[in-house]
């Protein structure tokens, strides 16, 4: 079988509502935070989709990073470098795992909005012939206790949270088990372009098993800077536990 | 959209390459408070080929080529660079179509553009001219009272009416089973008030900052059956006095 790589990194911030104060775009937040213009910006549109996001993305250290501001939310995300029209992981976890540790602490200073929630996520796959296989990856990663048994079942997903007081904060330890089958649709752009290849070069399917930790506390009154930078370490220490437990032997982690 | 200018497109070939499938922490349910899963769950996808701006792009002369691909349905958004192998990837949630999905996904559309209209008021009276005084609400007002509605749509909530006091609030409401509802929205407070013929039944309020979770409170109010009211009195008006 083969190893574990990490797909999506996040961090996410949760506004107080209402907080009537201004809201940093999300290029702003994006120069403070990884200290460099992105590549992309989108501000947040005024027709199209209601509450449509402002939206800024560039790379760092490797990874594909964006940020985006919602009314409700602010996320700040690492995945994979695009390298080919194929399923694209991080290969490098210890540098997945370096990126998101120093994200958080320019995350923390960056922000101006009060927060009451904030959230690490990351999520790691690993890919796989067939369902057969992907479901005895899961058997391998899921706590013994529960005794379940796959075979060739498709679309197996198994979410548990188990939240604990850490300091005076209750926290959320969401880990989520699937197995997914994604589709990638590659499409050549370009000036003059007739792309000829069939239903097959165009959409190619793979067969993923997925272990998802979604840490974050509950709602309190609001997270002073210290708070958020506590519940944001802790979270990640989570993230760390939790594929240790998960069995997923992740190297940086 | 096509904003490039010819000489971008002389550029190289660009793949653009989209993967779909439960691929996203999307899948978490919006109303889980345990997860951080999207609450951006009315989906939509803009695809807006080379138009974002790329803004103040440095170590190269050339502007780069951008295929940016957005969704709010995943939270996620990806696009691609000025190298011939640029890829933007999009990644969606659930693979898994059920009847349920299908139902909820056609039931957010619809408020998706409801919300709309009540986005586009609120931009109005934000942007009303300054001589406007009376009518123009405040910044910190308009900011808060688009998070108010964007939890709201978040929460199922149908659309509701709008109106304002004056600068320094805008009000929403909805009636349920004969009574009304009104949450007022200033800077950093909710209030709500709820009134039928015999009068006020029922007034509360939330104060930002204050540790109650307003989106449990948002979260109810989208099992609460609220009916948005008629059409005419869901555009926003200003009282007589003003």
């Amino acid at each position: 079988m083969g190893k574990w790589k990490a797909q999506l990194g996040r961090i996410t911030l949760f506004p107080i509502i209402p907080a009537g104060a201004d809201v940093s775009s999300a290029a702003d937040l994006y120069k403070r935070v990884w200290a460099s213009d992105p590549d992309n910006y989108q501000k947040q549109p005024q027709a199209g989709l209601p509450f449509a996001p402002s939206f800024a993305q560039g790379s760092y250290s490797g990874l594909i990073v964006s940020c985006s501001v919602h009314p409700i939310r602010i996320d700040f995300s690492l995945s994979p470098p695009t390298l080919g029209p194929s399923l694209n992981l991080i290969e490098d976890t210890k540098q997945f795992h370096e990126v998101l540790a120093r994200t958080i602490p320019s995350v923390v200073e960056a922000t101006t909005t009060t927060v009451n929630r904030a959230a690490c996520l990351a999520q790691f796959a690993n890919v796989t012939a067939n369902y057969r296989n992907a479901n005895a990856l899961m058997l391998k990663s899921l706590p013994t206790q529960y005794a379940l048994r796959l075979s060739d079942e498709e679309d197996f997903i198994l979410q548990l949270n188990r939240p604990r007081a850490v300091g005076e904060l209750r926290m959320n330890f969401v880990t989520k088990w699937s197995v997914e089958r994604l589709q990638v649709l590659s499409l050549q752009v370009g000036p003059g372009v007739i792309q000829s290849s069939g239903l097959n070069q165009l959409v190619s399917e793979h067969i993923v098993g997925t272990v998802l930790l979604d840490n974050n506390n509950s709602a309190t009154a609001r997270l002073s800077k210290d708070q958020l930078s506590f519940v944001l370490t802790e979270a990640l220490r989570g993230v760390s536990d939790g594929q240790r437990e998960a069995h997923l032997d992740l190297e940086g982690f | 959209m096509s904003s490039r200018s010819s000489r971008d497109r002389r550029a190289a070939l660009t793949t653009l390459t989209y993967t779909s499938g439960n691929f996203l922490p999307g899948v978490i349910p919006t109303k889980l408070f345990s997860g951080s899963g999207t609450t951006i769950d009315n989906s939509g996808i803009v695809f807006s080929g080379s138009s974002p701006m790329p803004i103040n792009w440095s170590g190269s002369s050339e502007p780069p080529e951008t295929h940016t691909i957005t969704t709010t349905s995943g939270g996620f958004i990806v696009s691609g660079t000025n190298s011939s192998s640029a890829l933007g990837i999009l990644y969606s949630a659930s693979n898994v179509i059920t009847l349920g999905t299908l139902f909820s996904s056609s039931a957010s559309e619809l408020q998706a553009a409801s919300y709309m209209e009540l986005s586009e008021a609120l931009t109005e009276l934000y942007s009303l001219d300054d001589d406007c005084n009376d009518w123009k609400i405040q910044p910190p007002v308009y900011n808060a009272s688009l998070q108010v509605a964007a939890a709201l749509m978040e929460n199922d909530v149908p659309k509701p009416g709008v109106f304002i006091h004056g600068r320094r609030s805008v009000v929403f409401n909805w009636t349920i089973a004969g009574i009304n509802l009104y949450l007022t929205i200033s800077k950093s407070k909710l209030s709500v008030l709820l009134s039928s013929p015999e009068g006020i039944e029922m007034r509360t309020e939330f104060v930002g900052g204050s540790g109650e979770d307003t989106n449990r409170f948002f979260s109810a109010l989208g099992s609460a059956h609220l009916i948005s009211p008629p059409e005419p009195a869901s555009s926003f008006s200003v009282p007589s006095d003003k």
